[in-house]
């Protein structure tokens, strides 16, 4: 989402054609790279500091971050159960009195864990839960439910006469930061033409769709990102792929989506990943990889062939970037991690088919421990924040609620302080569309309407 | 002394005609000898008329023969007989909250060995001022003992081996108790009763009614004080009376066990249950039981295909009158099978991105995904994965459930629908989703025929999706009656939690628009609010064999919230299950047989009861006759129809008159009207129970208590129990010592003496003697 450096803080390297220029090209990232841990080191916190933290929380442990492991926050068990709108089940007894059958066979299928079934699946399949929930309804507290209403007002309220919603850095508009508004009023339970934000969901999708260009079957507009379009692409295709069973009157739907993932597949590189540009030259970035792998697997998921060996080779590019205290490098040649990429990593694991990868527990683990540790201050101040959480949503979501919770909890926290009146967020270049949609995202994560999410 | 007459107030009369008589005689006899007469001295005439007249007098006193009554005054001590109760059921246990029974040592804690303890205490206090008198009584009255009178305290008592040396143990087969109160008020006829001390558990098996009894006693001015035996429980025992489970469970799946535990400890019990498999223990469950029954079940997923046989054991509990009903053993066939379902979807909507993973959690379900917008080269997901829609019957009927989640009409041939319907016919289950995609009103256009059949809805072929319409007005669903008892829609076990569930889901924007519902279909849930209140939602009705489940919304993901995918997924298994269950177990399991109880004794009628689960179920064998047939033994077969209640309850119920002693097995079996072969049964079930000699005091091990109370109170007695049987004692200083007097009378007639008769016979002769003498005669 940034014209002129790309979101990681490394500066983007136009893929060249030969040789030289591409280790050129890498000599000067790696140059970037180390200006940008220099000024790390005076900034923001990064994951390489933990024990140069300036504030840490009264609670959090001290010593080498890979070292701690993160409070784990189960829910009580004697809860009460389903508050909703001032509604409450019946307490005490009632709430005993789980069906032991389906604890045995949660217990049973926990021990199995996530699985993956069939010739070449799609869905992942977590195992199902013992005893019914009310993590969910404690965790959406009228804050949140508060935050979320007026983050959806401003984006209803912002979106442009074409349908399509533009950002600061994407003016007018823009497919990508409208692919995102619409996921947000998705999240929130609205379908095209059903439900509260019904017309703003079907204005978006059909800004969407008229920016799809013909031929190349590339969804992006006029204000895209000047380095390549995957990021609106990728997040468009996602967007249309969530609302593909539900928009009967676009006959034309599954071809264009079609020819957007034929696209994504002739863009992957020779390094197996994907970057800003469709082509399949040059080098690739863990955070464009991560965000293609989680598209190609929806579009799976939705009835289109998707080779086996591109999301295997995207997944190794993944594997490259990881480092082995649950960090990833923006890209693999890289020196240093970032802290936004966590749950980005986790997705693009995930997508190889298990939650098991043995990278996902560390990568988890980091982000646990980097919630818990950092102050509401330290966290906001981190670049991307909004977006980086939104990923990290992903990530733990899928991890469980004894991971997903605690890190709810202080993400609520922290973008509860980041919300201006109008009920937008923002980030450090003043864009409010993008991030706001982010944040309804992660903000509706426990309603559990969005598909993105999953158990 | 009181004088009387004995010949009574009516000769009266007849004595003055008689004194008349005799003045007229002698006023005759003084005329005849007036002359004579003349020559006596005034004072001769005088002592003759006064010797005459007295005579006469004499003689009228004779005729109304005089009498005098006599009154003989005699005390005795008054009686209490104290009546005990000597047949079987005094044999229990006694409560272990009674005193005395605590003061006993542990072999003598029956509420016979209580019941001798009281009576020892009593008349060791009784027998100072009373006679007492001990009775023992079952399906008769005998006099045990009399106990002799003691003068003073310390004086020796008779010990109880004595009291009871006839009858030392309970052996009775019955408990009148009424018949026994009267018996001894009848032998005790001319005593004083200061009181009857009635010492039994109040059960009465026979005989006249114990308020019929206290009637008596009540009239006879007899207190009646009653001492129950036992409590108002029966007695202490933790039994597992019946357990239900399937005989053949799936591999890999839970098999759940009902159980219904009786609970006579104490309420409530903290107790556990342990389940073993091939004497493993496989799963244990605590429990909190409530005195009576409870219906408990516990689970286990079985790992080894075979007969199984699985143990149901609850802990002894110290003084339970049977230590043996405390464990219960079943053998189950644990065999290797799936439920195979086949997902057709037109499109990958949301709800299709959440079903198939809900499907797929499922460890009974065989997934099998079609969707039928994905590409050409698309590998179609599920845990087994077809390229293609079945193309004959055969294939169909691989697949036990089929989900159309709103397909593509122009993608299935008519000729698959036509195998499908064979399919569903056949005891397969069909779920049809609507969507807003193509509707249903393409799919009936399209197929009109057997889709229109297989539909528990009535849809209008014309209104096709309108795609332009915007939804925004949300309205709620609510489940019907039918809906809120129904197994589908049951997402806990407990009702009220259940309820809370159900009033957490949000509101929906769209349902498919529904003209009617079939006449034998039930709707599940239906619109609770807005335009088209009431509207059905979900519908189901059985298709000869099988079943289809109809849902006119297609965003159940709705109900994700506030639990994620509990509640989702566990209706998605309500579903599949309900749909599948004829091809998972062979029949139908929407029905349950049972008695209203297990063991019967000849001649006793038995309730047999077809409860139906399943109102489609009730709904498709209406007007259908129901039979059960009830096989002993020997083979001997009855035939019982069982028919609709007619307050329109789930069930049907007949009954059978006990007749031959032993097991009974009685079976329900019934073919889908129309069904392919009676061969195949719509359901069959089959109960069985007992029929046996059986002594009534087994029945009810409880105490009457509240009869021993009701007599105590109508005949002015005192009542004691348990509770306060430590207060005996006040009972013998209650009871009246007063003595009883016995007055005796006897008359002595007067005139019927030697005295009289020598008076008379001396005046006669005197009178004659001196008529003699004087020359009168």
């Amino acid at each position: 989402m940034e014209r002129k450096s790309n979101m990681r803080g490394t500066k983007s390297v136009r893929p060249g054609s030969g040789t030289f220029v591409r280790g050129a090209a890498r000599l000067f990232a790696v140059l970037v790279a180390a200006l940008l841990v220099a000024s790390a080191r005076t900034g923001v916190p990064e994951a390489g500091e933990a024990k140069k933290a300036p504030a840490k929380e009264k609670d959090a442990p001290g010593g080498e971050p890979k070292k701690e492991t993160p409070k784990k926050e189960t829910p009580k068990k004697d809860a009460p159960p389903r508050p909703e709108g001032g509604k409450e089940a019946p307490k005490g007894e009632d709430a005993k009195k789980t069906d032991e059958a389906e604890k045995l066979l949660a217990e049973k299928e926990k021990k199995r864990g996530p699985s993956f079934p069939g010739i070449d699946p799609a869905f992942l399949v977590l195992p199902r839960r013992g005893e019914r929930p009310n993590t969910a309804a404690q965790i959406l507290t009228p804050q949140v439910r508060e935050m979320t209403e007026k983050a959806l007002d401003y984006l209803a309220k912002t979106q442009g006469p074409d349908g399509g919603w533009g950002d600061m850095q994407f003016k007018p508009t823009n497919t990508g930061v409208t692919a995102l508004a619409c996921l947000a009023f998705m999240a929130e339970g609205s379908r095209p033409r059903v439900g509260r934000f019904g017309k703003a969901v079907d204005r978006g999708l059909e800004f969407i769709l008229k920016n799809v260009k013909k031929g190349s079957g590339i969804i992006a507009g006029a204000g895209s990102n000047e380095l390549g379009p995957m990021y609106e692409h990728a997040l468009s295709t996602l967007a249309l792929l969530m609302a593909s069973g539900d928009m009967p009157w676009k006959s034309e739907l599954h071809e264009v989506l079609g020819n957007a993932v034929d696209s994504i597949k002739k863009s992957q590189k020779l390094d197996g990943g994907w970057r800003y540009a469709m082509t399949n030259q040059g080098d690739s970035d863990m955070s464009v990889t991560a965000n293609v792998l989680w598209v190609l697997r929806t579009a799976k998921k939705c009835g289109f062939t998707v080779p086996k060996d591109a999301v295997e080779k995207g997944v190794k590019y993944v594997e490259k970037c990881a480092l082995p205290d649950g960090t990833f490098r923006y890209r693999y040649w890289g020196l240093h991690a970032s802290p936004s990429l966590g749950g980005t990593g986790i997705i693009a694991l995930c997508n190889d088919g298990s939650l098991d990868h043995p990278l996902i527990g560390p990568a988890r683990d980091r982000i646990a421990y980097d919630y818990q540790r950092y102050t509401i201050e330290d966290l906001k101040a981190r670049r991307y924040f909004v977006y980086g959480a939104f990923y990290a949503s992903l990530g733990m979501y899928s991890c469980g609620d004894e991971y997903f919770v605690p890190w709810f909890r202080k993400a609520v926290a922290v973008l509860a302080t980041m919300q201006r009146k109008d009920g937008e967020f923002f980030d450090e270049y003043d864009n409010t569309v993008y991030p706001t949609a982010m944040a309804a995202m992660i903000l509706q994560v426990p309603l559990g309407y969005l598909p993105i999410y999953e158990r | 002394m009181k004088p009387t007459l004995l010949a009574g107030q009516g000769i009266a009369f007849f004595l003055l005609i008689l004194a008349a008589a005799l003045a007229l005689f002698y006023a005759w006899v003084y005329r005849q000898e007036a002359r004579q007469a003349r020559r006596l001295a005034p004072w001769q005439r005088a002592t003759m008329q006064t010797l005459r007249i007295i005579v006469a007098v004499m003689a009228v006193i004779a005729l109304g023969r005089p009498a005098v009554t006599l009154v003989r005054h005699e005390t005795r001590l008054p009686v209490v007989p104290i009546v005990v109760d000597e047949s079987v059921s005094m044999g229990f246990a006694d409560s272990r909250d009674n005193p005395i029974v605590q003061a006993n040592p542990p072999d003598r804690r029956r509420r016979y060995d209580t019941a001798q303890s009281v009576a020892e205490t009593l008349q060791k206090k009784l027998s100072l001022t009373h006679r007492v008198k001990i009775f023992a009584f079952s399906d008769g009255t005998r006099l045990l003992k009399e106990i002799p009178m003691r003068e003073r305290e310390s004086d020796p008592a008779m010990g109880r081996e004595e009291m009871f040396q006839g009858a030392p143990n309970p052996t009775g087969e019955y408990s009148n108790v009424g018949d026994a109160i009267n018996d001894v008020l009848r032998d005790l006829a001319g005593d004083r009763i200061s009181g009857m001390v009635l010492l039994s558990d109040g059960r009465q098996t026979g005989g006249i009614p114990i308020k019929e009894a206290g009637a008596a006693a009540a009239d006879a001015r007899v207190p009646v004080h009653a001492v129950a035996f036992g409590t108002e429980y029966p007695l202490r025992d933790l039994r597992i009376d019946e357990v239900i489970a399937d005989p053949e469970a799936s591999l890999g799946d839970v098999l759940r066990f009902r159980l219904k535990i009786h609970n006579q400890i104490s309420s409530p019990l903290d107790t556990k249950l342990t389940l073993l498999e091939e004497g493993q223990q496989v799963n244990e469950r605590k429990l909190k039981l409530n005195r009576g029954d409870n219906m408990v079940e516990i689970a286990t997923i079985p790992e080894t295909e075979g007969t199984r046989e699985f143990k149901l054991k609850l802990p002894v509990y110290e003084d339970e009158v049977d230590k043996e009903n405390n464990e219960a053993t079943v053998h189950v066939k644990i065999v290797k099978r799936t439920l195979r379902v086949l997902l057709i979807a037109g499109n990958p909507s949301r709800e299709f991105l959440y079903l198939v993973p809900a499907l797929l959690r499922d460890p009974v379900v065989d997934l099998s995904c079609f969707l039928q917008s994905a590409d050409i080269d698309y590998v179609q997901q599920g845990n087994t994965t077809i390229e293609r829609l079945p193309r004959s019957v055969e294939d169909w009927k691989k697949f036990d459930v089929v989900i159309l989640f709103d397909p593509d009409p122009n993608r299935i041939t008519t000729q698959q629908v036509a195998e499908m319907e064979t399919m569903v016919r056949t005891g397969g289950g069909l779920m049809v989703i609507s969507g807003r995609n193509h509707g249903l009103a393409k799919l009936i256009q399209v197929h009109a025929v057997k889709v229109r059949e297989l539909l528990p809805v009535e849809i209008d072929k014309n209104a096709l999706p309108d795609h332009f319409q915007y939804f925004e007005r949300p309205f709620t669903s609510e489940r019907t009656a039918v809906g809120r008892g129904h197994a589908v829609m049951r997402l806990d076990r407990d009702d009220k939690t259940n309820d809370a569930v159900w009033a957490t889901f949000p509101k929906l924007y769209w349902a498919h628009p529904v003209m009617g519902v079939k006449s034998q279909a039930r709707v599940l849930l239906q619109k609770g609010d807005g335009p088209g209140k009431g509207e059905c939602l979900m519908a189901i009705h059985r298709y000869y064999e099988g079943a289809v489940f109809y849902s006119g919304i297609d965003c159940l993901w709705f109900w994700r919230y506030p639990s994620e995918s509990y509640d989702y997924d566990r209706f998605w298994t309500n579903v599949i299950r309900y749909l599948g269950e004829t091809r998972l177990k062979g029949t139908q399991q929407q029905v349950a047989l049972s008695t209203d109880r297990h063991s019967y004794s000849p001649g006793e009628e038995v309730k047999i009861t077809l409860r139906f689960l399943d109102p489609a179920l009730m709904a498709q064998l209406e007007g259908q006759q129901i039979l059960a047939t009830v096989t002993g033994a020997q083979g001997e077969r009855q035939i019982v129809p069982l028919r609709p209640d007619p307050k329109g309850e789930m069930f049907c119920a007949g009954s059978y008159r006990a007749r031959r002693v032993g097991s009974m097995v009685v079976q329900a079996r019934q073919a889908a009207p129309g069904g392919s072969s009676e061969a195949k049964p719509l359901f069959d079930v089959k109960t069985a129970f007992q029929v046996k000699m059986q002594s009534l005091e087994f029945r009810d091990t409880s105490g009457d208590l509240d009869a021993m109370r009701e007599l105590a109170s109508q005949t002015g007695g005192k009542y004691f129990d348990y509770r306060n049987m430590g207060e005996i004692e006040e009972l013998a200083a209650a009871i009246p010592p007063d003595p009883q007097v016995l007055s005796k009378e006897s008359q002595v007639e007067v005139w019927d003496g030697t005295t009289f008769f020598l008076l008379f016979l001396i005046l006669i002769g005197a009178e004659w003697s001196l008529r003699k003498l004087w020359g009168l005669l």
